[in-house]
């Protein structure tokens, strides 16, 4: 066993195979849960023999283009693995995508996504995009984790490194501006 | 959330967002981005929210990436410890006459708990589960029930 994280990526950097056997089992799972989610999240149809396939095929990736040594900070390799596993998953889609319309065995693509209801949310996006345009960057990544993706204002701090308050504050005030905006659209509608 | 607006981040940029080291313009510019970058922002709450949510990918699994990559697989050890406790209850049960049965009875527990550990019977309850998953996919449905459609049957007739 190794002594952190650190140690064992330095290690599998040099190619060592009992660190790269470690590696594997200590990191498969995050790999495996990330890639799916993301596929979850974008509405992708997908089955378990792909998540294994894309699971495989990033560790091959690393392993084969030396990746591990692009990590700056080597014991917290976590964010970037997962990111690394969602690009995989969704490049592998869109290729399965490509494959599918090219041999047309499957009448139309849109059996690969999920109808459910994403159609409705996409609605959604787009009316919140328009309203929060003028914001600031901050203001709009705090109001799309709000309403689009239902997060707390807790979860929000914690994902973005800010106080609960300042989260608090920033979604009442432009919470109450999008009402005042939306009342005054409905106002010039209706007149 | 895949719309991408401006050429996404790389992945290396993308995920120290998380990792607290940045400074406040690099976070900034970071933040200009998934602001309007639903992909990337799907990107950073998974790999935020994948923090203390994993367990270990099966055994076959780990080996095969393994195997891929020309490493050596990991045996998974066999639990003796059942197989020992059950032969250690089997024995008690001769010498302590008086509990016979007890004692036969748990060292029978035990043995079926040492085999169903092994690698061989699950990968049999695999086996069974996927083939009933594939009878449940080609049983047929049931006829819908039309019986509450006000005006008619199934063919439009008023009742």
């Amino acid at each position: 066993m190794f002594d952190n994280t650190h140690n064992l990526i330095e290690r599998c950097i040099k190619r060592e195979e009992k660190a790269w056997g470690e590696f594997i089992d200590k990191f498969s799972g995050l790999v495996y849960y990330s890639a799916r989610e993301r596929l979850r999240m974008g509405g992708f149809g997908f089955n378990e023999e792909d998540i294994r396939d894309i699971v495989q095929n990033v560790f091959v990736d690393i392993w084969e283009k030396s990746r591990l040594a692009e990590v700056r900070e080597r014991n917290k390799i976590s964010a970037w693995l997962s990111v690394v596993s969602q690009t995989r998953a969704l490049n592998f889609m869109r290729r399965k995508k490509e494959r599918l319309l090219k041999e047309e065995e499957i009448p139309g693509i849109d059996g690969i996504i999920f109808e459910d209801g994403s159609g409705h949310r996409a609605e959604l996006i787009e009316e919140i995009e328009k309203a929060v345009e003028n914001f600031s960057p901050k203001e709009k990544i705090i109001l799309k984790l709000n309403i689009i993706y239902g997060k707390t204002h807790r979860e929000i701090a914690d994902f973005m490194k800010i106080p609960v308050n300042t989260v608090s504050t920033i979604i009442a005030r432009r919470k109450k501006f999008l009402k005042r905006k939306l009342m005054l659209h409905c106002d010039t509608v209706t007149m | 959330m895949d719309t991408i607006d401006k050429k996404c981040l790389d992945d290396r940029l993308l995920s120290s967002y998380l990792d607290k080291r940045l400074s406040g313009p690099e976070r900034g510019k970071i933040e200009g981005h998934i602001a309007d970058c639903g992909a990337c922002l799907d990107k950073l709450l998974v790999a935020h929210e994948s923090r203390g949510r994993v367990r270990k990918v099966p055994l076959m699994l780990r080996n095969k990436i393994k195997s891929r990559l020309g490493l050596k697989q990991t045996k998974k050890r066999p639990e003796i410890k059942w197989l020992a406790a059950s032969m250690g209850f089997f024995v008690f049960s001769f010498l302590v006459r008086h509990y016979f049965l007890q004692f036969l009875a748990i060292s029978v527990i035990l043995g079926f708990k040492w085999v169903m550990e092994g690698e061989g019977a699950k990968r049999v309850i695999m086996i069974f589960k996927e083939i009933r998953e594939k009878e449940k996919k080609f049983e047929r449905k049931p006829p819908p029930d039309v019986s509450n459609i006000i005006g008619g049957d199934k063919y439009g007739k008023p009742e």
